[in-house]
């Protein structure tokens, strides 16, 4: 089923509320309606083939993705793993009245601005007010063709018969190792997009982003804005569910970005989020189905399995590959795991899954041997994704 | 000497020829530093672009090209420009 905007909005509408006042949900979701998160931050300002990297308990733990406050560790579990198709695995003002001095080519972000969109062209979509009242947005699946029954979750619980109790109070412990996910064709693989961009300077680079709209992609600021490339892209090519030689959803070219200030202007990694808004005619997420997001506590993140799936380049950057496990910490703006990453991952979701709604939790954008992290979905990123959503339906 | 981020211009190159090689995927596999998580294309020329590499550091790189792979260790700084033969 391929549902027009109309019918979209309500069953949006109809997963939010059933979602936000379910009270079996209480003790993991804000259900609670924010003022706060009501008041949209926006603005119209212009503006051997190798083993992957992998982890050890061993090691010492990452860097704070933000020294403000402390990160912490360990946790009960809300979500479930993915299934996979044929696999057997499955800041505050200032007190003084100051003022910078204008100087060309300098750029500061004031407190509190750090998540103030900015982006490269307005000319293709509709802007519109949109106020949340829930610190959740459902995804939407479409009609599955092939559907998760492809899910060989016999052959997953023959090897870990200990955990399919377990599995049915959503809770599911991965493996090491990367999976191939083949064929893409069901949600919410199809939703996830390989990138091929050209930056301004004309340098080619491989990322990876997830639709949360028929026409918006979200993925990593430094997909979107390349400081050291002239900024924001010439053009970025989005091919949902791209599996080798095959593009069962074509492909589109973007080239009106949305990043934020904390990315654009001060390079901050706590802010490396973005996103492509495609063309009118140009609409993915019609077919594919999209991806909810969310903004989950500490508690519940450092519980849940997260998943993450996304085009390797170490795998040739045309297939898509998934691995899934626990938070290793948090910090208030960035999540790290000890989730296997390559070049091109760039941008690919971090995801939980409740039942068969799909939650965004995070935005996969460093690699480190240590941990490697995403930036975390926190309520002003929340709001950002949830304009750029209405500007791409 | 002084640290902080760069965008590192690395070159490849037919050992055997010397020509440019194109369309090779260029990727940090580990790292002293955490690195964005973004894969290269090397262009006509042979040229690729690593983003926001804090430096001095030492990472492995990882090269994909025509079904084989190459990795190696090098020490970047600020200006450095790798001419890689594969």
């Amino acid at each position: 089923m391929v549902l027009n905007d109309h019918l979209m909005d309500l069953y949006c509408t109809h997963l939010l509320i059933q979602v936000a006042c379910d009270g079996a949900y209480t003790d993991t979701y804000d259900c609670c309606y924010s003022p706060a998160a009501s008041a949209l931050h926006y603005n119209n300002q212009k503006n051997e083939f190798m083993k992957p990297k992998t982890f050890s308990e061993t090691l010492r733990s990452p860097k704070n993705g933000n020294d403000k406050e402390p990160m912490a560790a360990t946790a009960p579990n809300p979500s479930l793993i993915e299934n996979l198709p044929g696999q057997s695995y499955m800041g505050g003002e200032s007190d003084t009245e100051t003022e910078i001095e204008h100087v060309e080519g300098f750029k500061i972000t004031k407190p509190g601005e750090a998540d103030k969109e900015v982006y490269n062209k307005l000319n293709t979509e509709s802007e519109s007010e949109y106020f949340s009242s829930t610190l959740e947005e459902a995804g939407t699946e479409v009609t599955e063709e092939e559907g998760e029954g492809a899910f060989l979750r016999d052959a997953f619980f023959a090897s870990y018969p200990e955990l399919y109790e377990r599995s049915l109070s959503e809770v599911i412990i991965g493996t090491d190792d990367r999976v191939r996910i083949s064929p893409t064709t069901s949600f919410p693989w199809r939703a996830i997009c390989s990138l091929r961009i050209t930056a301004q300077n004309g340098s080619r680079f491989l990322g990876t982003g997830w639709l949360v709209a028929p026409r918006t992609v979200i993925t990593a600021g430094h997909c979107v804005y390349m400081h050291a490339q002239g900024g924001w892209p010439k053009s970025i090519e989005v091919i949902p569910g791209l599996n080798d030689a095959q593009r069962p959803y074509g492909s589109c070219v973007g080239t009106s970005f949305r990043s934020v200030s904390g990315w654009v202007n001060d390079k901050k990694r706590e802010y490396d989020y973005g996103c492509i808004i495609l063309p009118r005619d140009c609409r993915p997420g019609d077919k594919t189905g999209v991806f909810g997001f969310a903004v989950k506590d500490n508690p519940y993140l450092l519980s849940a399995y997260l998943n993450l799936s996304g085009y390797p380049g170490d795998k040739g950057g045309n297939q898509q590959w998934f691995m899934a496990r626990k938070a290793k910490s948090v910090a208030p703006r960035v999540i790290y795991y000890e989730i296997d990453t390559m070049g091109g991952q760039s941008g690919s979701p971090v995801w939980v899954k409740v039942g068969n709604a799909r939650y965004a939790v995070g935005i996969h954008t460093n690699g480190l041997i240590t941990g490697n992290s995403a930036t975390r979905i926190v309520q002003p990123v929340f709001n950002n994704i949830q304009a750029w959503k209405n500007l791409g339906m | 000497m002084t640290s902080g981020t760069t965008s590192v211009k690395g070159v490849l190159y037919k050992s055997a020829t010397g020509t440019p090689v194109e369309g090779a995927i260029v990727m940090v596999a580990e790292g002293s530093y955490e690195h964005p998580d973004i894969a290269a294309q090397s262009d006509e020329q042979g040229a690729f672009y690593l983003p926001d590499l804090r430096v001095p550091g030492t990472y492995t790189l990882l090269i994909n090209y025509s079904n084989e792979s190459k990795r190696l260790t090098v020490n970047i700084t600020k200006d450095s420009v790798l001419k890689i033969p594969l």
